[in-house]
């Protein structure tokens, strides 16, 4: 099966589905009861699935599409974190002259999705940066590309980008779309269709550094090898871009978090959570965050030994939402095991709407 | 054969009278002139049924049969020497004139002297005379140690470790080196390898073996590829003229063995058949009290049949045995959302492996005249195996096949042997010359998932062998011998041997031997082992694994000297032998899996962070030397002791040439009361630390110690019902060993294939066994 096959099959399996469930949700409807839903990412994450709380809709997208998206109202870029898109700057100024990136350290977006904290924050036009296209879903080097904003408009941007050995040199002016973000691919040369129109939050997979930031090291520092490793992480994003707002209610977030199987935290159970009790009022009680990742990783934590994927859940946390559209919810997750063989990267979550 | 004659040496004399009455009609017609008694050393009973042979000057078969009063009248004219000979004692020679009455007192065998041995000689011999050290392994034994399969006989023998994977089964490491360079044979026959490229002792049963064989050091003249640290031939029984019986067996053990076996023989003048079956059951055993086992349960069906017949000098054999393995492994269940029901739950990955074992022989071998002797053994061993993966909710109780192509595969092995020697004996004199001349085929082939495509028909092997022994003086005998060997998968020049590209593989044995009170041993064999279909075309490309052959892999070269020597002196009333032995071996590019370390030299196509990323390689040198000192006491009343000592010291270039060494200590003890017909005992085994060294990337030396544990057997077993009914009840692993801790940084030690865990499951712990077998003769 290709990978537009899997795609439309998992999202007539959405679909189907959805035709089955005995209340057929309206947007917007206040009565709508709870869903429990199972995002399939894949073991190796190499689907994006955006969640559309108050229609019930998940869409899969597969990560390996694009590595730069331009901010439709804004001037903002961000990189596809999902696969390990990074950014350098390199010493050069001259698009020409760039040939290598030795010495360079590369920059990834922010886990929170804090646009002045992205890679490409501050951007300025007819620079070059280099752009480290990422990982395939084995993990393998996509190579890199450097690139070099040529002009800059409200209806559009213009990009020269070439392989750094100047190979494969491409100058293309990208139209903004009507979405908050225009997604492009460097290795395509074309624009695609990543997010749907209304999201709330969206299960993917996330660049996170593992082990000391090289500029704590000193001389012996060497990127990707004894700092600044980098490796893909499942994190639930929420549209902050599009307000959404995020409260957690963690009984336990005075405990310690790690990955001891035996740690205290790690012993707590679904029944130890509030999520029963929660009610509407205790969203502004809480305080709603719009930080991307007010959700983020907070609810999975892998345990020793690593090597067996064994991955705790924290379902006791309780997320209350408040969507795209005001209303509220509240969302706990259940499971990273899941779909037909009971793999990791498919995380199962349980929600249900909060109108009191 | 029943038991009873294995343990009572009487009941055996009178299937020799049953088996030799026609000789007896020829007796009555006898010259009362001259006259042989012959009785036993121990106790002066006379022997019934010894055969007096006359030996010397070839052709004669005059031979007599001693009477219930073991006595035996002979038609003599001249002085004649006469081989006197009974079962379970030493055979001597006698010079008998005519008209004299003598007794002749014949000690027993307690060391199995005169018993025949087959591996690694040309022509059936006897221990004695064998120009091999052939440690046996006998019906007696497997029936005291309680043994259900291989593993079980072999746990206790030194220089011999048993390792255990829950997925591959048992497998051996003989003098620290493992399975694949073990050669093993049933009657003669290589069999082929299981999925893991090494042997599952678990899978030969012991219900229908008669003996098994072992000879440490290559043998690679006689049976080429793979005998290079040493060869284990299991015999299997075979039933005489005359013979008909019916065998019924149970064997409970306490930890969830149950076992059921029948079989029926009926032998004719020159015809037997025998055919048997078994069903063999093991619940699994798991040491953490995990869902997951390190045993994993299994149930075995069995099935043999062996048809004998005698044309005119050339026995002929055909026989077939087959096993059927029905396993499953559990996987330790996790908290997984179940898309079927709906629900969260708990869903652990289990995995259904079913092994076909198919094995066939067709032999002849026969005198067909006192100079020539023939063998023509021709085989098949087919292994087959097929595994499937479920998903298990283990609250709702659903399982349901994996989508997931890639998590199920059939693989199947399969090799052909050929094999053919001529032996031309000259025995005028008491040591004879034997030239000996031969050929063998070895066509193997693969297929499956798991294999890849080209691999069928590209590891074939032809060998031409030849040959001689040579007596020099009356106590020393020289045998030199040369394989020719050629193969399609690789250039054998790379044998390389007298350092002349020639693809030859010589072995010199010499042997001095001082009327049975001592005996030295000493043999040169350069051993060799082609790259199996396996490591050469293997590809095992999963979401966990990437394990794939190399298809440049070079042969592996093994250089061995051995010594052994032993000394049988009287010590008081005890029959002793003292035993040292002492061995150096050297492998030239021995065949490992090997860590890839540098993931990135990954293909596209496999994930980066892939668990278990391995493949096949050659590593330049691997080294070990080692010593054995045993001995054996027997006394009179029934007592036996035979305690052993070994050091194992193994190094090679993955060790830097360092050195590591491992002690071993075992003893087997029993004692048998003659009148109540009853046999105890013992079996006792330390094994040292042992440590399995490889190099890290960063050219440091990994090493992975396992810790040291000792094991202890005892048993009882008596016949009852006039030796119909034999039953041994007996206490396995008294010390209660089940995992013993590995120790140490190492990117591979003797859990290679699985390794994740810091332990290694020997044993499922004390347990309590019965065995009973009914047979009824007719």
């Amino acid at each position: 099966m290709n990978t537009r096959n899997r795609f439309y099959f998992s999202l007539l399996a959405v679909l189907f589905f959805m035709g089955c469930s005995d209340d057929d949700p309206a947007p917007g409807d206040s009565t709508q009861p709870g869903a429990t839903l199972t995002a399939e990412m894949g073991a190796d994450l190499s689907k994006q699935v955006y969640v559309n709380l108050s229609e019930s809709i998940m869409t899969s997208v597969n990560v390996n599409t694009w590595e730069l998206a331009f901010e439709n109202n804004g001037n903002a870029i961000r990189t596809n974190t999902a696969k390990r898109v990074a950014v350098a700057k390199p010493t050069e100024s001259n698009f020409d002259d760039v040939t290598g990136d030795d010495g360079l350290v590369y920059a990834y977006d922010s886990e929170d999705g804090d646009l002045s904290a992205a890679a490409l924050a501050g951007w300025q036009t007819n620079t070059p940066y280099i752009v480290d296209l990422g990982v395939d879903e084995n993990g393998n080097a996509l190579g890199k590309k450097k690139i070099m904003i040529t002009e800059s408009a409200s209806s559009d941007v213009t990009i020269q980008y070439a392989n750094l050995d100047g190979t494969n040199a491409v100058t293309n002016t990208i139209s903004h779309n009507t979405g908050n973000f225009t997604f492009f691919s460097l290795i395509d040369n074309q624009t695609v269709t990543v997010e749907p129109l209304n999201w709330d939050f969206v299960l993917t997979g996330v660049s996170v550094r593992t082990g000391a930031p090289c500029a704590a090291l000193g001389p012996g520092a060497q990127p990707g090898i004894n700092c600044d490793i980098y490796r893909l992480t499942a994190s639930a994003i929420t549209n902050y871009y599009g307000g959404v707002e995020v409260a957690k209610d963690d009984p336990f977030d005075n405990l310690e978090q790690n990955d001891d199987p035996n740690a205290e935290k790690n012993q707590k159970a679904i029944e130890d959570g509030n999520y029963e009790e929660l009610a509407l009022q205790d969203f502004s009680t809480i305080g709603g965050s719009t930080a991307g990742d007010a959700i983020g990783r907070s609810w999975l934590q892998i345990l020793q030994p690593h090597s067996a994927g064994i991955f705790k859940v924290y379902d006791f946390i309780t997320y209350l939402v408040k969507d795209r559209d005001g209303n509220h919810y509240k969302v706990r997750f259940l499971a990273y095991k899941g779909g037909d063989n009971a793999e990791n990267g498919n995380p199962t979550f349980e929600y249900e709407l909060i109108t009191e | 054969m029943n038991y009873n004659n294995l343990l009572i040496n009487a009941g055996s004399k009178y299937v020799w009278l049953f088996v030799l009455m026609s000789f007896c009609t020829d007796l009555l017609l006898c010259q009362e002139k001259t006259m042989v008694t012959v009785l036993s050393i121990t106790d002066s009973s006379p022997l019934i049924g010894a055969t007096l042979q006359v030996t010397g000057n070839g052709t004669s078969s005059s031979g007599w049969v001693t009477d219930l009063e073991g006595k035996a009248h002979l038609n003599i004219d001249v002085p004649t020497l006469i081989k006197i000979a009974s079962v379970g004692f030493l055979t001597v020679e006698q010079l008998i004139k005519p008209g004299e009455s003598v007794k002749i007192y014949l000690k027993e065998d307690v060391f199995g002297l005169d018993e025949v041995v087959v591996t690694g000689s040309f022509v059936p011999t006897t221990s004695a005379r064998s120009l091999y050290t052939v440690k046996k392994l006998d019906v007696s034994f497997i029936e005291a140690r309680g043994s259900v399969n291989l593993a079980d006989v072999l746990q206790t023998q030194l220089n011999l470790k048993t390792i255990q994977d829950d997925v591959l089964g048992t497998r051996v490491v003989m003098q620290g080196i493992s399975g694949p360079n073990v050669k093993m044979l049933v009657d003669g026959i290589p069999l082929v390898n299981g999925s893991g490229g090494e042997f599952d002792l678990s899978q030969i049963n012991m219900n229908n073996v008669e003996r098994v064989e072992i000879v440490e050091g290559p043998l690679s003249v006689q049976y080429g590829t793979n005998a290079l640290a040493g060869t284990i031939n299991i015999i299997t029984k075979s039933y005489g003229a005359g013979e008909s019986m019916v065998n019924t067996g149970a064997y409970y053990e306490s930890v969830g063995q149950y076992n059921l076996d029948i079989s029926w023989a009926k032998g004719w003048e020159n015809t037997s058949i025998s055919i048997g079956g078994a069903r063999n059951r093991f619940d699994g055993f798991s040491s953490t009290g995990e869902r997951k086992e390190n045993w994993i349960p299994r149930t075995q069906y069995l099935a043999n049949a062996k048809v004998k017949t005698r044309i005119e000098a050339l026995n002929v054999t055909g026989s077939i045995d087959m096993l059927r393995q029905n396993s499953t492994s559990h996987g330790n269940a996790a908290s997984a959302f179940n898309n079927r029901t709906g629900k969260l739950s708990e869903i652990a990955n289990d995995g259904d492996i079913n092994t076909n074992r198919l094995n066939g022989s067709f032999i002849l071998d026969g005198k067909f005249s006192d100079k020539h002797y023939l063998n023509l053994v021709n085989g098949v061993s087919r292994f087959e195996q097929g595994s499937r993966r479920y998903l298990q909710d283990v609250i709702d109780d659903i399982r349901w096949l994996s989508s997931d192509a890639e998590d199920h595969d059939t693989t199947s092995f399969k090799t052909w042997t050929f094999r053919g020697t001529y032996v031309y004996e000259d025995t005028r004199k008491d040591q004879g010359i034997y030239l000996t001349a031969g050929y063998e085929a070895s066509l193997n082939s693969a297929s499956g998932g798991r294999i890849t495509a080209d691999a069928d028909g590209n590891v074939n092997e032809y060998g031409l062998f030849t040959a001689i022994e040579i007596p020099i003086g009356p106590k020393i005998k020289v045998q030199p011998a040369l394989r020719y060997t050629y193969s399609n998968s690789y250039d054998t020049k790379d044998i390389d041997f007298l350092n002349a590209d020639l693809p030859l593989l010589p072995s010199l044995n010499v042997m001095f031997a001082n009327s049975r009170k001592f005996d030295l041993r000493l043999s040169y064999g350069k051993g060799y082992r082609t790259p199996s279909v396996r490591e050469l075309y293997y590809e095992f490309i999963d979401a966990n694994h990437y394990i794939v052959g190399n298809r440049e892999l070079q042969p592996e070269v093994g250089n061995n000297l051995n010594a052994s020597a032993t000394w049988r002196p009287a010590i008081g009333r005890a029959a002793t032998a003292l035993t040292s032995s002492l061995f150096f071996s050297r492998i030239d590019n021995k065949i490992d899996l090997l860590q890839i370390i540098d993931r990135e030299t990954l293909p596209d196509e496999v994930p980066k962070n892939v668990p278990v990323a391995r493949i096949y390689e050659n590593i330049p040198n691997f080294k070990s030397y080692g010593f054995n000192l045993t001995a054996e006491f027997a006394w009179p009343n029934g007592i036996r002791l035979s305690p052993g000592f070994g050091m194992l010291a193994r190094s090679g270039s993955e060790a830097d040439d360092r050195f590591y060494n491992s002690y071993e200590a075992n003893l087997n003890a029993s004692h048998f009361l003659k009148k109540l017909n009853t046999r105890f005992n013992l079996f006792y085994k330390y094994n040292g630390r042992i440590s399995e060294f490889s190099r890290n990337q960063d050219g440091s030396i990994g090493v992975l110690t396992l810790e040291d544990y000792q094991t202890l057997d005892v048993s009882v077993s008596k016949p009852l019902l006039k030796g119909r009914l034999f039953t041994t009840v007996g206490a396995k692993n008294i010390f209660n060993i089940t995992d013993i801790s590995l120790t140490g940084e190492g990117s591979k030690g003797l859990v290679l294939q699985t390794g994740r865990e810091a332990f290694y499951p020997i044993s499922w712990g004390r347990a309590f066994f019965i065995k009973v077998n009914y047979s009824i003769n007719k």
